[in-house]
């Protein structure tokens, strides 16, 4: 340790009077030769006097008043913690103490716990609590409506409407469709029949030809059935010609 | 005085308002500088110092007696302390001492006197800011709350000679850095400091 570190060591005690005369000498001797430590020493000063300065700063009037003349406030405070077992066990026995020599305090500490009990009391009746529970659980059972009944069958009506002006009568375009397929069919089967009857062997050849002429005859009877109502719609629509749009 | 404040703190205990208002009464001057001094306006330094009051309260049962009150207090109280003080640091970087803090210090007849010490609390302010927390917190015990070299080995929970020469060396740093800025800004003194002792 050099000298000026061991005379520095000393510097708190100098300034605070702890020193024996001989220290203080001491100090006092290198301090005059030693600008270093004669500056660090003035430095010091200057932190000791602040520390004196802030001896006169004083609480305000309102504090002092807030934590000494009214303690209740404070022990208010702690009540509502008390209530909600916020409080630690020492504490709360300090609590219950003061609530037996304050009056002001138990009236306080009694309004509260009402109001907890009034709190307490509004419980949500049982059945709403059970409504809640299953509400959820209905939502995804029942189907969910697209649209009413009414919407539903004005939008069938509309929609047969627009198809008739846009397209025709379904009725009379099913049939036409029908009897196109019913002709390819016929030709194809008709076709295929023959063929297998002219190449046929034996009895299967004899029973094809049967089924092939049972079958030119059920055709036959069909169309026949259905060349007769367009004869009839169509006698209709002559002596009718005052509502005859074109299907 | 020890004996007393054991006896304010005994009938603390059981419920008596007088006492404690008695109790508040022989400690508010030095918990309410320390609230203070860690404190980033005059505003929190009150709110600090009922919180304080309020955690030594809910605390009191904890006091042992036969120990010093305020090295107590400074336990029950330093977290509270250092966390509003890191707070304010964070938000506004604010430092020990706010010059709003200040602002309620006593103003003197001689105006020279009071820019003075305004200018000499500044200074140590900015000091201090450049010093380790521990070390920051013992000169501010000391030198700003008053407490007593026995009171701060209590508080620290260290021997009393540790605490003697930590708070030196504290000094010697802060001495240090005030020195760097008296040399860029003497103050301007309004009258030759006297050699020797601490006024």
């Amino acid at each position: 340790m050099t000298r000026c570190d061991d005379v520095r060591t000393l510097f708190s005690a100098y300034l605070e009077g702890g020193l024996a005369d001989a220290e203080i000498a001491r100090v006092e001797e290198h301090v005059a030769a030693c600008s270093s430590c004669s500056g660090l020493l003035e430095a010091l000063r200057t932190v000791l006097a602040a520390g004196a300065d802030l001896e006169g700063l004083e609480p305000p009037q309102a504090v002092a008043s807030a934590v000494s003349a009214s303690p209740c406030a404070h022990w208010l405070t702690l009540l509502y913690r008390a209530v909600d077992h916020e409080l630690v066990p020492e504490a709360l026995a300090t609590l219950l103490n003061h609530l037996e020599a304050c009056e002001s305090c138990r009236a306080a500490w009694d309004d509260i716990a009402l109001i907890r009990q009034v709190g307490s009391a509004l419980e949500p009746p049982a059945q709403l609590v059970a409504k809640c529970r299953t509400a959820p659980f209905r939502r995804f059972r029942t189907p969910r409506r697209v649209m009413g009944v009414r919407t539903a069958t004005a939008a069938a009506y509309l929609l047969a409407i627009a198809t008739t002006l846009m397209v025709g009568n379904p009725v009379t375009l099913a049939r036409n469709e029908a009897g196109n397929v019913f002709e390819k069919a016929q030709t194809a089967v008709h076709h295929s029949l023959k063929q297998l009857a002219s190449d046929g062997k034996g009895e299967l050849r004899v029973m094809i030809w049967r089924f092939w002429q049972w079958g030119e005859r059920q055709v036959q009877a069909t169309r026949d059935l259905l060349r007769g109502e367009d004869d009839h719609q169509n006698a209709t629509e002559k002596t009718t010609p005052e509502q005859g749009g074109s299907s | 005085m020890m004996e007393d404040l054991e006896k304010t703190v005994e009938r603390c205990r059981s419920g008596d308002q007088a006492a404690w208002a008695a109790l508040v009464g022989a400690t508010v001057k030095p918990l309410y500088r320390l609230c203070a001094s860690f404190s980033p306006t005059a505003a929190v330094a009150e709110e600090l110092t009922q919180e304080v009051y309020l955690k030594l309260w809910e605390n009191l049962d904890r006091y042992q007696e036969g120990s010093s009150f305020m090295a107590w207090a400074w336990r029950v109280a330093k977290n509270l302390l250092i966390d509003a003080h890191r707070k304010s640091r964070r938000e506004r970087d604010a430092a020990w001492l706010d010059p709003e803090v200040l602002d309620r210090l006593p103003s003197t007849d001689d105006p020279a006197k009071t820019a003075e010490r305004r200018q000499r609390l500044e200074l140590v302010e900015q000091g201090l800011r450049q010093l380790d927390q521990e070390l920051a917190e013992l000169v501010l015990l000391r030198d700003f709350a008053g407490m007593s070299y026995s009171e701060l080995a209590e508080a620290m929970d260290l021997p009393l000679g540790t605490v003697k020469s930590r708070l030196n060396r504290a000094r010697l740093d802060l001495a240090t850095a005030v020195r760097r800025r008296l040399e860029i800004r003497p103050i301007r003194t309004s009258e030759a400091t006297a050699p020797g002792g601490v006024s």
